[in-house]
């Protein structure tokens, strides 16, 4: 499994949209932490101190698309090339086969993750603000947490599910589970069998506005409620599980 | 080594395999042929285990390990044909000392030892062919098939391919060959099994020492009055 899961890494390390979104990345912070141009709201943004929330912030963003893009197509391309062949006639399991794609996924999706907070580290070290290193780390470590859910989710969808579809679905989700909390209190608005319902989809979809806030947490307060970052954990599980029991009919 | 019983197979609602039936012995080189659209590559996939059949069943030893050359193949562009050949054997558990071993060696007999630290995506169409072989090699398979090995070959490369088949055939390795090129199978082949609609139309033993028998006209005999 190891090996196949390290050629998937190889191979996304070299995709060339990774280094757009790393440069682009690169950019914003550059953007962000340097200069007195940052406005929010209309309300003039100084300190670096207040800056680094918003950059967490796009960095997350950015890395979820990454991740996405990262993930929709590994196991799509597997089966086009016919590598399945190559793989699958020497007795590797089915679902071994599609799990080690989709590690390989998650764990690009995480490396690119820490490449586009390494431009905010650097700043930090620049800037000589050591004081802010282990928060905004704890803090970007826990935006991880929505990375690898959503690469676990997109990866095990992109087995059955054909790419456009899987693309507009991911983007779709990404988008629920960011505004979870704010489509939990309108469910929990809603009477009747309609409101029952919307309350079941939202079970489905992960909350990610709820690691978010605990990434929040971590750099204001650092005290970090652990539950929201443990069901992200399982629901990621859960999905990058489910690749051992979905397959195509045909490979 | 192998035996196909009664094999069927569908796809959207059209036979693909009917009935079809055959027994590949042991250190023979066995000629698949037949148009296309035949079922020559469903067949291959049946025996490789990708497809599940839809009725018969395919007997073999379950410890049978089998070796694949696909048609087209496809190997990471970033790695070299050395890293290619240690990755496939690492999927098969090989261990690295072998693999090192088996490597070296089956690079040597398809003629890419001097090439194997040059990027894949420097390599030609014959040169991935040849690879493709290579890495079927690995681990020794008791059974190797080869997929149109000489697709897209110029005739040079094609030339060499025959060469290669014949070496593998010498070291009496059994061999399935799908090929749609009728003299290079007539060349290297014990038997050709004709193929049309997924049914078997003719078994042909070829006996290379009188060269009495030209597979041209058995195959366009067995196929005539077949709608194709």
């Amino acid at each position: 499994m190891i090996p196949i899961t390290q050629i998937v890494i190889k191979e996304k390390l070299r995709n060339k949209v990774i280094y757009v979104f790393g440069l682009l990345g690169a950019i914003l912070m550059v953007l962000i932490s340097t200069g007195n141009g940052l406005s929010i709201n209309g309300i003039r943004v100084t300190d670096f101190e207040q800056r680094v929330p918003v950059a967490i912030a796009i960095n997350s963003f950015i890395g979820c698309l990454t991740a996405i893009i990262i993930s929709l197509q590994t196991i799509p391309n597997e089966i086009e090339r016919k590598t399945t062949h190559l793989i699958l006639s020497r007795r590797v399991d089915r679902g071994t086969y599609m799990f080690a794609l989709s590690m390989g996924n998650i764990s690009a999706s995480v490396m690119t993750m820490f490449a586009l907070n390494l431009s905010l580290f650097v700043f930090i070290a620049l800037l000589g603000r050591f004081d802010l290193m282990v928060s905004v780390l704890w803090s970007t470590t826990i935006m991880t947490i929505n990375v690898i859910a959503l690469s676990a989710i997109v990866s095990t969808l992109s087995i059955s599910v054909p790419l456009f579809i899987n693309a507009i679905l991911s983007i779709g989700i990404y988008f629920l589970g960011v505004f979870h909390n704010l489509l939990s209190t309108l469910t929990n608005a809603m009477e009747g069998p309609s409101g029952q319902v919307y309350g079941f989809l939202l079970m489905v979809i992960p909350n990610f506005s709820a690691v978010q806030k605990q990434a929040a947490n971590a750099l204001i307060s650092g005290i970090v409620d652990f539950y929201p970052l443990v069901v992200q954990l399982i629901f990621a599980y859960v999905a990058v599980t489910l690749s051992f029991f979905m397959f195509r009919q045909e490979v | 080594m192998i035996t196909c019983n009664e094999i069927i197979k569908h796809y959207d609602g059209k036979k693909v395999l009917d009935g079809l039936s055959f027994h590949v012995k042991e250190g023979e080189v066995f000629g698949l042929l037949g148009p296309n659209g035949a079922g020559k590559t469903t067949t291959i996939k049946a025996i490789l285990g990708l497809t599940k059949l839809d009725g018969g069943e395919i007997k073999k030893n379950p410890e049978l390990h089998i070796g694949y050359s696909p048609e087209t193949p496809y190997f990471h562009p970033f790695l070299s044909a050395y890293e290619v050949m240690l990755f496939y054997a690492k999927i098969q558990k090989i261990p690295a000392q072998l693999a090192v071993q088996q490597t070296l060696e089956f690079l040597k007999v398809v003629g890419l030892e001097s090439e194997m630290n040059k990027k894949v995506k420097k390599y030609s169409k014959g040169m991935l062919q040849r690879l493709a072989v290579a890495q079927a090699l690995l681990g020794e398979p008791g059974l190797l098939i080869l997929d149109e090995p000489s697709s897209g070959l110029d005739a040079f490369g094609r030339v060499e391919m025959k060469k290669m088949i014949l070496r593998l055939k010498r070291e009496g390795r059994t061999i399935i060959l799908n090929s749609h090129i009728l003299s290079d199978v007539e060349s290297v082949a014990d038997r050709v099994m004709i193929i049309n609609k997924g049914r078997l139309v003719r078994s042909v033993n070829l006996n290379h020492d009188d060269g009495s028998i030209n597979l041209e006209n058995v195959f366009l005999e067995a196929l005539k009055g077949e709608s194709l």
